[in-house]
């Protein structure tokens, strides 16, 4: 076979290797690693076998909701005004969280609550989920 | 009044300068005059920028933009810095390092010819235009509000640290680097004389935006660290991806530039990441301003300027691609399977690089245009990020230890000596990873394996100290400190959350904790409960800790302060979580091994960019 043609075949192949095993990896990982993003509304719509994922929950903290518990354990309900979903989670809420104030959990359902794995607040006092502001 | 005026008066004379600066950059006999023209449009945008600043300093609430971010008991350094806490200030920001840039270069323009410079002076003016009248017309950081406020908005605790100095100018002089760079790519391909040369002439200018970025992007992850109480440095918020991607592209550009002095061939190649580079800088600029995101960074929400900045993007993109395309010559430089050969693998790192942009791109962009045409919100979590990358990583590791030791032509590898280095390398590792933990992690391991041969496959560069070479090892040994760091950090954190009540002393992993003593304090616009806690260590250190509870009085915005004991080997990390009754506060300490040398990585490679800029081994 012609120098060329061989060399240039055998950076065909491997080019095609690489950009396969690159598409690979993102598909497995975005498939593991999308999470949906509802309000409380939302989530009570949702059949359970809908939420076998990592879900993202935005709404307001409710107020007087927030119960402390033993070795940072901490419960507490967050609502869209309409519905509400309670939240457990161990671990320290982030600064900016307040009762009454907009607040982002992601974590995983289960059949009652939501075990969170991350609770956001924002940055902006005046701040409120886009949803729930509608 | 008067301020306001006079502000948005320069910015309009600005606006117009621009204007005639692209018209006499085509006239060879008008090139004093344009000397002249461009620093007097750097000075004018500096005399906005000042004028606004007074306008901070002066606590002139009646211009909204300082009522929107300021209040009259900010320390006076916020007060400074709040001038970029919003989307009208930084774009103001954007177009001073803008014309900044432009000074240095019309006035410092090395070997480039004059047509040359012309060429990429228009190019810049093109884009300073752009951004001005996008200011003047739709953000205008002048305008006066029709009732005077009694006092400001005040300033998101959040961006009140000193990090708020030095991390949103440093990021903002990499950014606009890139349109510097950019710009002499597209005057590359577009003279004919000059197509072989731009690359050496456009290095230095890579060098120093590359070098910027990778120091604001340093910056703000520290920043983060310390302010956002989580002890996480890294969190792949869509601005942080912002920032990253075309840090990424830059890291592939510096190298092809290298190759393309070697071989002609490649400096297209280095136009289209010089194209990347740019056009994600605007992305940048486009996804922290345009309120798309539901992101810790948003602080302007208005879907207009969006939509102007993406046409921007749009138009760039399309011209760009449009002159890449039109100067295009064919030439295959795949004609000899060299794979080992220092073009090849330096080739491959540009390819893993734009790779890694793209990961990033896609992670950061899916949400966004999934919500468009669904109008169904949804996120991606940070795991696909570390999932993707952390293979292209371990491969980057790889051919970064290959091509060291590479020449143009070859690879000169003998088993016997390879076989010894990683068996070595091997070693090190387990010693390493022996003394965090009883437990081998498959992660850990070979991360640690490649850091480790990396350094002894640098090992002649080392041991020579050529001058020459000092640049690109010094570069080199950040990315070997950082990669150090990052896999310590993320694979041997430990983490306590604990509560505790006046006088207890609370013992986790055979280190003791003691609250001593409680006080409470006035600052300038905050009150703070500040805890004084004792460490003794499982390893015989004592030190202590002040973390904070503090309230922004202003916005009534509670914020804890973190504490942190930095050693060279680790950092102890406490922060206050929330008051749980009787008197007991919930209490988070971390132990962080290694953390600095991240941060130190990224200096030191700036340090090798920066060094690297005066090589005399590439210039032309």
């Amino acid at each position: 076979m012609n120098e060329t043609i061989k060399s240039r075949f055998l950076y065909m192949v491997l080019i095609i290797l690489l950009v396969g095993t690159g598409v690979t990896l993102i598909i497995t990982a975005l498939n593991k690693n999308i999470n949906l993003y509802l309000t409380p509304t939302e989530l009570a719509q949702k059949s359970p076998n809908e939420l076998y994922r990592m879900i993202k929950v935005g709404g307001l903290v409710a107020k007087d909701s927030v119960i402390y518990k033993k070795n940072g354990d901490v419960e507490f309900i967050i609502t869209d005004t309409k519905s509400k979903t309670k939240v457990k989670y161990n671990g320290l809420l982030p600064g900016l969280f307040q009762e009454g104030k907009g607040v982002i959990v992601e974590g995983q359902w289960q059949s009652n609550y939501l075990q969170a794995s991350l609770v956001l607040a924002k940055h902006d006092e005046n701040y409120t989920p886009p949803k729930v502001k509608q | 009044m008067i301020i306001a005026f006079s502000g948005y008066l320069t910015l309009l004379s600005c606006g117009f300068l621009s204007l005639y600066l692209i018209r006499i950059c085509r006239k060879p006999e008008a090139f004093n005059a344009l000397k002249t023209w461009v620093v007097c449009h750097g000075l004018l945008l500096l005399a906005a920028f000042l004028i606004l600043t007074y306008g901070f300093i002066t606590d002139t609430w009646s211009i909204a933009y300082v009522a929107q971010h300021s209040h009259s008991a900010l320390p006076l350094i916020y007060k400074i810095c709040a001038v970029w806490g919003g989307h009208e200030g930084s774009l103001l920001l954007w177009v001073s390092i803008l014309s900044l840039w432009m000074i240095v270069m019309i006035l410092y323009p090395g070997p480039m010819s004059q047509t040359y410079l012309r060429l990429s002076i228009g190019i810049l003016c093109v884009i300073a235009a752009g951004f001005e009248w996008f200011m003047i017309v739709t953000s205008n950081p002048f305008l006066v509000l029709p009732i005077t406020p009694l006092d400001g908005a005040d300033l998101n605790p959040l961006l009140q640290d000193p990090g708020m100095v030095s991390h949103p100018p440093m990021l903002y002089m990499g950014y606009v680097g890139f349109s510097v760079v950019y710009a002499c790519a597209i005057a590359g391909m577009l003279s004919k004389e000059d197509r072989p040369k731009w690359s050496a002439w456009a290095r230095p200018w890579a060098l120093a935006a590359w070098a910027s970025l990778t120091v604001g992007i340093v910056l703000g992850s520290a920043w983060a660290y310390r302010e956002l109480g989580w002890g996480g440095w890294w969190f792949w918020d869509p601005v942080e991806n912002a920032s990253f991607m075309p840090w990424l592209v830059g890291v592939g550009l510096i190298h092809s530039l290298i190759l393309a002095q070697r071989q002609p061939d490649f400096t297209h190649w280095a136009g289209l990441l010089a194209i990347f580079g740019f056009i994600l800088s605007l992305l940048g600029t486009f996804l922290v301003r345009s309120g798309i995101l539901i992101s810790v960074h948003a602080f302007a929400v208005d879907a207009t300027r969006g939509i102007y900045l993406l046409g921007f993007l749009g138009v760039v993109l399309c011209v760009s691609l449009f002159v890449l395309l039109k100067t295009y010559q064919r030439q295959s430089s795949l004609d000899t399977f060299d794979w080992h050969a220092k073009p090849k693998l330096l080739m491959f790192n540009n390819v893993m690089f734009l790779f890694a942009m793209m990961v990033v791109v896609l992670g950061t962009l899916f949400p966004i245009l999934y919500q468009f045409i669904t109008n169904d919100p949804l996120s991606i979590g940070p795991p696909y990020f570390n999932s993707v990358l952390w293979p292209v990583v371990i491969l980057l590791m790889v051919l970064m230890g290959l091509a060291v030791q590479a020449n143009w032509f070859g690879l000169n590898w003998e088993w016997r000596v390879q076989i010894k280095v990683i068996l070595a390398a091997l070693l090190i590792a387990l010693a390493i990873s022996f003394c965090f933990s009883t437990q081998l992690h498959f992660h850990a391991m070979l991360s640690l394996t490649l850091i480790f041969w990396l350094i002894l496959m640098h090992r002649q560069h080392w041991l020579q100290l050529n001058f020459q070479r000092l640049p690109m090892l010094i570069a080199h040994l950040g990315f070997i400190v950082t990669a150090l760091g990052i896999t310590l950090t993320s694979q041997f954190s430990e983490e306590h959350i604990i509560s505790m009540k006046l006088g207890e002393t609370v013992t986790s992993n055979q280190t003791a904790v003691t609250w001593k003593k409680a006080a409470s304090y006035e600052g300038d616009n905050f009150w703070a409960m500040k805890m004084y806690l004792s460490f003794h260590t499982k390893n015989g250190f004592n030190f202590d800790l002040h973390p904070e509870y503090r309230v922004y009085t202003a916005s009534k915005t509670p914020l804890p302060h973190a504490s942190i004991a930095p050693f060279i080997w680790g950092d102890y990390y406490v922060n206050v979580g929330q008051s749980i009754g009787d008197g007991a506060w919930l209490i988070r300490w971390q132990f962080k091994p290694f953390a600095r040398w991240i941060w130190l990585g990224g200096f030191l490679m700036a340090a090798g960019g920066i060094l690297s800029m005066r090589n005399k081994r590439y210039a032309s």
